[in-house]
């Protein structure tokens, strides 16, 4: 058990040890304390007991520290930079005028991104006009196409019909029925009113009908 | 004086005669210490012996070759030290041969300030390695227990190699409350270590 003088000078020892080894003492003091370890064994243990604390604290120390696996500039995978390392590059990035353009390129590629949600949002003013023109235009070129079908006085029977039916046109009216059952909705009700009319018409200028009634039904 | 770091060749025909038993040396083939006990010298303290070069030359290269020439010398005049005496002998010879080499390497001054450098030591047998794992364990448990701004400077100083004036600059203190706090720290380190081995 040392009393506590020898505690005292074994510290105050182990810390002149740890001056000399980290490079902390002047020229001077580092040369007479390598003429003490020339003669007294005990500095030169205290030498190697500071060496190997050192070494002993560094791991512990390196897990304490922040653990980000931080790259140095053309360092190998897996080799850590120490803190201080980092610190430095990324005060580096920020004052280049590299760091500045890249944070432009990221404040216009979150404007980007802000204004992504925006696309969901229904069309105002012109825009929702536009849609709503175009929506009915499309509705009045389906009319129209219904009534230059049905208005059709050649055709004369259902075999006739049957024939001219091809799987080509099958295509495209089953693609016209399931791409708009609106537009179907509206024709129909313009095509009775049509019909009507020009059933009407044809009676008073032939007083006999027409027969185009069959497709009505 | 026996404890001679560069004997004299004149001087080993007179130790010849002498009997060698209590250091080890064999008279067989001349004044040699003998070489099982320098085997046994390096397993008992090659290892504290290599933390003491890597102190003072500051290079793990350097340390080895320093290392490795003190044990030559060992084997080649280790016989004109008395057995008591002998690890002390290690060491003188050890710094002869660090300070010269370090001369020669002009890297006096240098701090030791690479820490792949400061690793286990290649002669480290397997409980030696398996107390410094221990040891590892221990260290950060007394690290844990340090307070938070002794830990900050211990961690500057030794993990990030600052240097006690740039610590002081970073951490707005005056530098004698940075020496102060490293002073503590490092005490209860070594009391917390030498009670863990005990």
């Amino acid at each position: 058990m040392r009393n506590d003088d020898e505690r005292s000078l074994d510290d105050e020892l182990f810390w002149r040890a740890f001056c000399y080894v980290n490079g902390e003492q002047t020229p001077d003091e580092a040369r007479r304390f390598e003429a003490q370890l020339a003669f007294d064994q005990q500095a030169c243990e205290a030498v190697a007991a500071v060496v190997r604390l050192s070494s002993t604290v560094t791991a512990p120390l390196a897990e304490l520290s922040t653990p980000q696996p931080d790259m140095a500039p053309g360092g190998h995978a897996g080799t850590p930079v120490p803190p201080v390392t980092a610190v430095r590059h990324l005060r580096r990035l920020w004052s280049s005028r590299a760091g500045w353009a890249a944070l432009a390129l990221a404040a216009c590629l979150a404007a980007v991104m802000f204004s992504l949600p925006h696309a969901e949002i229904p069309p105002r003013g012109g825009a929702r006009l536009a849609q709503q023109t175009s929506a009915e235009l499309a509705r009045y070129d389906l009319a129209s196409a219904w009534a230059d079908v049905l208005a059709e006085p050649e055709v004369a029977d259902d075999t006739d019909l049957d024939a001219s039916i091809t799987p080509d046109s099958l295509e495209g009216e089953d693609e016209l029925v399931a791409t708009d059952d609106d537009a179907e909705l509206i024709v129909s009700q313009w095509l009775l009113e049509a019909i009507t009319a020009r059933a009407e018409g044809a009676k008073g200028a032939d007083g006999a009908p027409t027969n185009t009634s069959h497709r009505d039904t | 004086m026996r404890l001679d770091q560069n004997p004299p060749r004149a001087r080993i025909p007179f130790r010849a005669r002498i009997p060698f038993r209590d250091c080890g040396v064999t008279a067989t083939d001349g004044p040699r210490i003998d070489p099982a006990l320098v085997a046994a010298l390096y397993q008992e303290h090659a290892a504290e012996l290599r933390w003491f070069v890597l102190g003072v030359v500051r290079s793990a290269d350097l340390a080895d070759e320093v290392l490795q020439n003190t044990f030559a010398k060992a084997a080649e005049s280790g016989h004109t030290a008395q057995e008591a005496t002998l690890k002390g002998w290690l060491f003188r010879v050890a710094l002869h041969e660090a300070l010269a080499l370090r001369r020669r390497a002009k890297v006096e001054g240098r701090a030791v300030q690479v820490l792949s450098e400061v690793l286990p030591p290649p002669v480290e047998t397997p409980p030696q390695a398996a107390g410094r794992r221990e040891t590892i364990v221990q260290v950060r448990s007394a690290l844990e227990q340090l307070p938070r701004e002794q830990l900050e400077v211990v961690r500057r100083r030794i993990y990030e190699q600052k240097t006690f004036a740039v610590i002081a600059s970073e951490l707005d203190l005056p530098l004698g409350t940075v020496l102060t706090r490293m002073r503590s720290a490092l005490a209860k380190l070594r009391q917390w270590l030498d009670e863990g081995n005990s």
